[in-house]
């Protein structure tokens, strides 16, 4: 099965172009940086969730759930304890909790979750391979721009790899679950001798079979990709302008941030 | 074998076919003298002379550790360029020193399929896997997209041009890396074991390949230990600790099986029945065989029919009546991404059989193994371990009678020992050290590696690592043994090894079960076969039923092994070449058998 992000639909977001994608990914990024209020900041994952889901990559976020909810959560609660300043409205100890925080928090983990649908839109829609041309048509050299989107291509046969290592150690230790951390620190390390061993044979093939199918070779790619950017290009890249010129906006009215 | 094959160099200009007009021209790639020395010290090659013309196909064989993929990789510059190791004698490539070739004019003139060939797929689609090196090379969109379709087509890929790789059986992994390979046509095709994961008829579309590519004018050499390598080989080369054994014309060294077999190669079934026969001169194809040998006056030494002759002999070692060890009721398994892998499987297996689990890539074989032993659930239905439902029992407690042996066996081997490695196990079972010693020791000596308690698993060859994955699971001493695939990779001698010790298992009274794509094996040695296709167990049968289901053995691209074909044309139930011939007598000859 495969361990990668991209899910092979046909819908607007994988149609886009990819550099299209790169930039709207950057625009929300910004625009959601520069806040802190929940308020203001809730329509950007609402907006990226309603893509998202319509661009089917609903298995992506059902597998990713756990992260998307536990990150948040943990932003959520250390913000709330940890805001310096606002009125308390409760509190343990040294820790005070105040409205200011958990506006903050909340605040935070928005972001947050805009961060982590921003990565799941960007790579359930775009192929690795979208990706390296996107880089070499901004002017990255194309092998640098191959070995910047290596990590995507091979990280997921590393899991795989892990998975199946974990699947034989499981078999031979019964089953039986190491206890405490340190158990499962220890128990790790069989698992890295051969997963590493496989990455660097791996490692050592994929650059012989790169060789012998031309990748050290100079001059031009002919794209068989073909991508091309339309009128559905434009429209994206209009929203994902909007996007942070609102924040700006919301800034200069006086909004968007906690008061502190 | 006459003196000049086994003495003749194995720069000797090629012999036959479309490489008689090939011998006027200059080789491909030459190596004279050629001395390789790795890394660690070991001498791969020693004093090796070697050539390939264009259009013609020169298999290497040879015993695991004889050197060959060392002068494939030598052969295309691979070592030692991208692969350190001290590298003597002269060698040439495309007429020129390959010292001063730089690699960039080698993109597209050298296709090679290495041995994991998984390590040389990373596009996220089989189209743009197959059109990666066109893209390289600069080729319009147009052309990539034609000449990827027809390499498809030609591997037996066709329609799969927007799966994900990640998501294709072993075999269809293998068939995309010699599509990639088929697209740019290069002159020089290097093929390290190209078929090791591919089914029985699936193997055959890989050698046709070969000759397409023959036909194309490019120069093939393939490192095989499959028999049928050599049978479309124009030229064949044993190597033998490093050196040339033997080179010449394949239709003639193929037919000195004793040499083969002392090389550590599996001679073809035919060639075997034809020597112990002494017919003389090659028998083609099983047709051809049944004619000569009837016509020497070959004939069965009984009258019973062959299929139900083999059940007679083989003693079915299944308890009779005892309740199933494991059963499947009606498993289906979907898999995360959509993909149905396993359509209402049912089947039950008892305590003492030996069964294979055989049918083409991408079957559900795999899957349906796993979920005999608890490494997936099915989606719905039941396993159920001796009667009881293996769902929420817990991958501990089903290890424990039902062991699993990975295809990989590098995936399984983690210890600093060949003993830890074994005692792993044992250990969490809670023996004490004493009993983990014995029973480790046990182990060793019945899979054959008593000598090596104290060796490194990685510096273990091949076939002593798959048999040390086989000792780390035995030692937990389970009723039921799951290997996937254990012949892959494995050299004649080192299989015949790994056979010995399964039947030796089977008749202590382990239940086997096998995926296998090797029909010698299936045929030879399993008492029941279960055929996989589509997710469905379409055959659950005597390996005797299944002889005589040739549409079905079709549909499963299953081919029977050559000498149980000649065996039903001449009425005797074969196994395999030693049987068949077992089982003939010769009267006076005749003129027509049939």
């Amino acid at each position: 099965m495969s361990s990668s992000l991209y899910l092979d639909r046909e819908s607007f977001l994988h149609r886009l172009h990819p550099l299209t994608k790169l930039f709207a990914t950057g625009a929300f990024f910004v625009a959601v940086f520069s806040l802190e209020d929940p308020r203001v900041l809730w329509p950007y994952p609402a907006l990226l969730l309603a893509l998202a889901l319509t661009a089917g990559t609903w298995p992506n976020l059902r597998a990713l759930r756990s992260l998307l909810v536990a990150i948040p959560a943990g932003a959520l609660l250390l913000w709330s304890f940890f805001f310096a300043g606002g009125r308390p409205l409760f509190s343990f100890g040294p820790l005070h909790v105040s409205v200011a925080g958990i506006e903050y928090g909340l605040g935070m983990a928005l972001k947050l979750v805009t961060f982590l649908l921003l990565n799941v839109l960007l790579l359930s829609t775009t192929r690795v391979e979208e990706l390296t041309a996107a880089f070499s048509r901004m002017g990255l050299p194309y092998r640098a721009g191959f070995a910047l989107t290596l990590a995507f291509r091979l990280v997921p046969v590393f899991v795989e790899s892990a998975q199946t290592v974990l699947q034989a150690q499981s078999l031979r230790r019964l089953g039986e679950e190491p206890r405490g951390l340190l158990e499962r620190i220890r128990r790790t390390a069989p698992v890295i001798v051969p997963v590493f061993m496989g990455a660097l044979r791996r490692a050592d093939r994929m650059a012989v079979a790169l060789d012998m199918r031309g990748f050290g070779r100079t001059g031009p790619r002919s794209g068989i990709l073909e991508l091309q950017a339309g009128w559905p290009d434009a429209l994206a890249v209009l929203v994902a302008i909007l996007a942070p010129l609102a924040s700006l906006l919301v800034r200069r009215a006086g909004l968007g941030l906690v008061a502190h | 074998m006459s003196d000049r094959l086994r003495a003749a160099p194995g720069a000797a200009a090629p012999a036959r076919g479309a490489a008689d007009s090939a011998a006027r021209e200059a080789p491909i790639a030459m190596v004279r003298g050629l001395r390789c020395i790795h890394r660690d010290g070991t001498m791969a090659l020693d004093g090796v002379d070697f050539a390939v013309f264009p259009g013609e196909v020169v298999a290497i064989m040879g015993a695991t550790g004889a050197g060959k993929s060392t002068l494939l990789k030598c052969l295309g510059g691979v070592i030692p360029r991208l692969e350190a190791a001290r590298v003597e004698g002269e060698r040439m490539l495309f007429g020129r020193p390959t010292a001063q070739i730089d690699p960039t004019e080698l993109a597209g003139r050298i296709g090679i399929v290495f041995e994991d060939f998984e390590a040389q797929i990373f596009s996220t689609n089989v189209a743009l896997e197959v059109g990666f090196g066109l893209d390289q090379l600069g080729r319009p969109a147009a052309e990539i997209r034609e000449r990827s379709r027809i390499a498809l087509e030609r591997v037996g890929l066709a329609g799969f041009d927007r799966r994900d790789p990640a998501t294709l059986s072993g075999g269809e992994k293998q068939r995309l890396a010699m599509a990639a390979i088929w697209a740019l046509r290069p002159e020089l095709v290097l093929l390290d074991e190209p078929t090791t994961d591919i089914d029985p008829v699936g193997k055959q579309a890989i050698f046709d390949l070969l000759s397409a590519f023959r036909d194309d004018g490019s120069a093939v050499v393939v490192v095989e230990h499959e028999p049928g390598a050599a049978a479309i080989a124009d030229r064949l080369v044993i190597l033998d600790a490093g050196r040339v054994r033997a080179s010449g014309p394949s239709r003639e060294l193929t037919l000195d099986v004793d040499l083969l077999s002392g090389c550590g190669v599996r001679p073809r079934d035919l060639d075997v029945v034809g020597a112990r026969l002494s017919m003389g001169g090659r028998l083609d194809c099983p047709d051809d065989a049944a004619r000569r040998i009837a016509g020497a006056g070959w004939r069965a030494q009984s009258r019973l029919s062959a299929v139900s002759a083999i059940a007679t002999r083989v003693a079915n070692r299944a308890v009779a009546g005892a309740a199933p060890l494991l059963e499947a009721r009606e498993v289906r398994h979907v898999y995360p991404t959509g993909k149905q892998a396993l359509d209402g499987v049912s089947l039950s297996i008892g305590p003492g059989e030996f069964i294979a689990l055989v049918g083409r890539n991408g079957s559900g074989k795999t899957t349906l193994a796993k979920h005999l032993n608890g490494l997936l659930s099915p989606t719905s239905g039941q396993i159920l371990l001796s009667g009881e439902d293996t769902a929420g029992q817990g991958i501990g407690r089903i290890a424990r009678t039902v062991g699993f042996v990975f295809q990989d066996p590098d995936h399984q081997l983690f210890c600093d020992s060949v003993f830890e490695e074994v005692a792993f196990g044992p250990r969490h079972l809670g023996l004490d050290a004493a009993a983990v010693e014995k029973r480790v020791g046990s182990t060793l000596d019945t899979c054959g590696l008593g000598d090596r308690r104290d060796a490194d698993p990685f510096l273990l060859s091949k076939g002593e690592r798959q048999r040390l994955a086989v000792a780390a699971i035995l030692a937990l001493e389970p009723r039921i043994l799951v290997l996937d695939e254990p012949m892959t990779g494995l050299d004649y001698r080192e299989q015949r090894t790994l056979v010995t010790l399964l039947e030796n298992l089977h008749r202590a009274g382990t239940t086997i079960l096998v995926i296998s794509h090797a029909p010698w094996f299936v045929v030879g040695h399993a008492e029941r076969a279960i055929m996989m296709s589509g997710g469905r167990a379409v055959f659950d049968g005597p390996i005797e039923d299944l002889l005589a289901r040739g549409e079905l053995l079709r549909e499963a691209c299953f081919a029977l092994p050559e000498a149980t074909e000649l065996g039903l044309r001449l009425a005797v139930a074969a196994r395999s070449p030693e049987d068949l011939v077992e089982r003939l007598e010769q009267g006076p000859p005749r003129e027509d058998p049939r």
